[in-house]
């Protein structure tokens, strides 16, 4: 049984509502967590982000200037010189199957519907940290693997091609330089 | 603002494994998070039930301050929908609508579940206001019975008078919105 020291974690809260990321951050720091950083728009949020380099992300999906959905496709670009990977719950008020399946599209690695609890929001943690999905690249999509069981009785035809071979990212050496300077 | 006191060097900025297919790449960035904060549980240590209820203790004691946050909001949507009355635009539509956004997901947790599912319905209004001949009267009242929940004290999530205006409210929207 693995247990998560949240202190060695650090946060970063993007909401435009002030009484959430206050709620946000005392049920972080309730776990435990001690750099919870906030941000109260999608460009703040994306500033943070290149500045700080959280190790998870929570943010909302409504919000001014750009939203949530569009804050997570600028950090999931393959490209990127700061951590494409990173962990990103999008807690949102939107529990609509719809909006779930445009937020995984986007490369939302967990989707938390409001009123946010203690447990839930623990539970999503607890998966960032502990098992956390491979990322897939595709023409059209870059983030966490979409498939998230592997269904061992399926019996339909395999829509990803065979494997080709196995390379080492020649792109991600380059990260270091960007995101430290 | 003062910068993180650590160096700021995370997981990503290392190589990472790629499986290249036909059609699609996996990669597979090493699990980072895990070994920097992960660690074998003790026995003696309550487990994560003594961590969630620390977290759960802590917003208890926020809460007190939730009422005044509640109606907080509450005049910020009754503003909101003032200022879209006298001027409307696009972006005080926005506003108004963002704001009944944010009580959908926070009454609840402000102890007004009922106003949270009364909230839930004003935005379905608006995001399909443009079907409804004359939405002003279907707005308006939704944004009443919010402001009389509140009033009322009505936190119980099973208040019967409260769920019967939250049904009345649904017919009402059924009615005027097309199937």
């Amino acid at each position: 049984m693995m247990r998560v020291d949240f202190s060695k974690l650090r946060f970063l809260v993007v909401d435009d509502n002030a009484h959430m990321r206050r709620i946000v951050r005392t049920l972080l720091h309730g776990f435990g967590a001690r750099e919870v950083y906030e941000a109260e728009d999608g460009a703040a949020g994306l500033e943070m982000f290149t500045t700080h380099l959280p190790d998870i992300i929570i943010v909302d999906w409504s919000m001014p200037i750009f939203d949530g959905i569009e804050l997570t496709s600028m950090i999931r670009r393959p490209d990127s010189a700061v951590n494409p990977f990173v962990p990103i719950i999008m807690l949102t008020g939107h529990s609509e199957k719809s909006k779930v399946m445009r937020a995984r599209d986007a490369g939302v690695t967990e989707f938390l519907c409001k009123p946010i609890s203690a447990k839930s929001l623990h539970q999503r943690l607890l998966n960032c940290v502990l098992n956390p999905r491979a990322f897939i690249k595709t023409r059209d999509y870059f983030g966490p693997d979409r498939r998230r069981n592997i269904n061992a009785v399926y019996a339909g035809p395999e829509r990803r091609q065979s494997e080709t071979g196995i390379v080492a990212d020649s792109g991600s050496l380059r990260l270091r330089d960007g995101a430290v300077s | 603002m003062s910068g993180p006191k650590e160096p700021l060097t995370r997981e990503s900025l290392e190589p990472v494994p790629i499986q290249v297919f036909d059609d699609h790449m996996v990669l597979r960035p090493p699990n980072r998070l895990k070994e920097r904060s992960a660690k074998r549980a003790r026995t003696d240590d309550g487990g994560d039930r003594t961590v969630i209820s620390r977290a759960e203790n802590a917003l208890k004691l926020l809460s007190q301050e939730f009422d005044a946050w509640m109606t907080k909001e509450l005049d910020r949507l009754e503003e909101a929908r003032r200022t879209l009355a006298s001027a409307p635009s696009d972006a005080a539509a926005d506003r108004f609508y963002r704001s009944a956004h944010d009580l959908r997901g926070q009454a609840a947790t402000f102890g007004f579940p009922i106003a949270g599912l009364i909230a839930d319905g004003l935005c379905i209004v608006l995001e399909r206001k443009s079907e409804i001949s004359d939405p002003t009267p279907l707005i308006d009242f939704h944004v009443e019975s919010i402001r009389a929940v509140v009033r009322q004290n009505v936190r119980e999530p099973d208040d019967s008078i409260g769920l019967a205006l939250v049904d009345r409210l649904a017919v009402m929207r059924e009615r005027a919105l097309p199937a």
